[in-house]
């Protein structure tokens, strides 16, 4: 009898520790998130790019968050826009990128505020992206007089894409890419092993699956941050 | 780049580029360094919400140009789909020469 109970106990854990993961709370996932981002392993300062040691967990619980508060949809629109409002430095960072994947859902006077008013330039920077993101308006108005005042040269590029765009906002796919991932894919990634499936879409809008190649061609793959 | 093209072409290798970016930003960056989307001869290929990325294991690991983006990093996958190189950088300019990458093929 006993023995029934705690295999019955451990067919209910299984699926019940799943749905919690789904319905922490965009608060809580904040709240981890902070725990495990330590701003201080960027390492010494670089001249160019500041590199988070290899073994690092921080991008791991980030890579969480984000999934975990875009299950949210509209309802996490409110918590992030307080720790837009209130949070640190990191926190702000992942908050204005998070209500970019939110668009347009996300309070466009929020972003803009946040564009005018905070002291750090990369929250500036994820909050002129979420606000391209949001699509439907043009945005010349909203922000020539952030391009007369910005003084961050990245601000001021991210400014150019948001202008570029005009009024096309944020591939609908891109939140349902993220929301849909699955986390046990998560550094997966092992020599030796079959290399990880993935399909993306090109720049040039044609859609690349990896395991297309198989049976054809080596693959050379290549992560850039954005240089050429 | 033009090198490791040469040298992926004689080893009938595919080269993919991923990009951290949306469209948007990548397009407009080809744009600024005199390209068209269509001058590129490989596939750019774009993750915006870096889950591929955070799936090999480089998202949001380097700090640049006040972004959080990717590590750069190089991996080659066989023909049979086996993952059989990985490269993550730990510089800025940590990265494999056409050179080293020609040496990886040559072994598969």
């Amino acid at each position: 009898m006993r023995k029934t109970l705690v295999l019955i106990g451990c067919l209910v854990i299984g699926p019940l520790t799943a749905a919690a993961e789904q319905q922490r709370s965009p608060a809580e996932w904040l709240d981890r998130f902070s725990a495990s981002w330590d701003e201080t392993t960027w390492g010494p300062s670089q001249r160019r790019g500041y590199m988070r040691p290899l073994d690092d967990k921080g991008w791991q619980a980030r890579m969480l968050a984000l999934r975990g508060i875009a299950l949210h949809g509209k309802d996490a629109v409110g918590p992030l826009v307080r720790a837009l409002e209130e949070g640190d430095v990191p926190r702000r960072i992942l908050a204005a990128q998070l209500l970019g994947y939110l668009a347009p859902d996300a309070p466009r006077e929020a972003l803009t505020k946040t564009l005018r008013d905070d002291d750090d330039s990369a929250v500036r920077l994820y909050a002129v992206d979420a606000l391209g993101m949001q699509g439907g308006t043009d945005l010349t108005e909203t922000l020539a007089p952030r391009q007369r005042d910005e003084r961050n040269r990245d601000v001021q590029k991210h400014l150019a894409y948001a202008l570029d765009r005009k009024t096309q906002g944020m591939d609908a796919t891109l939140r349902r890419s993220l929301v849909e991932w699955d986390t046990a894919l998560m550094n997966s990634a092992k020599v030796g092993s079959p290399a990880p499936d993935f399909e993306l879409v090109a720049a040039t809008g044609k859609t690349y699956r990896l395991s297309d190649f198989r049976g054809k061609q080596a693959v050379v793959l290549v992560f850039i941050y954005g240089d050429t | 780049m033009r090198d490791k093209l040469a040298t992926l072409q004689e080893h009938n290798a595919q080269l993919l580029v991923i990009d951290p970016h949306e469209s948007w930003s990548a397009k407009y960056l080809l744009k600024e360094s005199g390209f068209e989307t269509s001058d590129v001869n490989f596939p750019l290929l774009l993750d915006p919400t870096q889950t591929v990325s955070a799936t090999y294991g480089v998202a949001f690991q380097m700090r640049i140009h006040t972004e959080v983006s990717n590590r750069p990093a190089t991996f080659i996958v066989d023909q049979n789909g086996i993952l059989r190189y990985a490269r993550r950088a730990t510089t800025y300019g940590d990265r494999p020469t056409p050179q080293q990458i020609a040496a990886e093929l040559e072994k598969l």
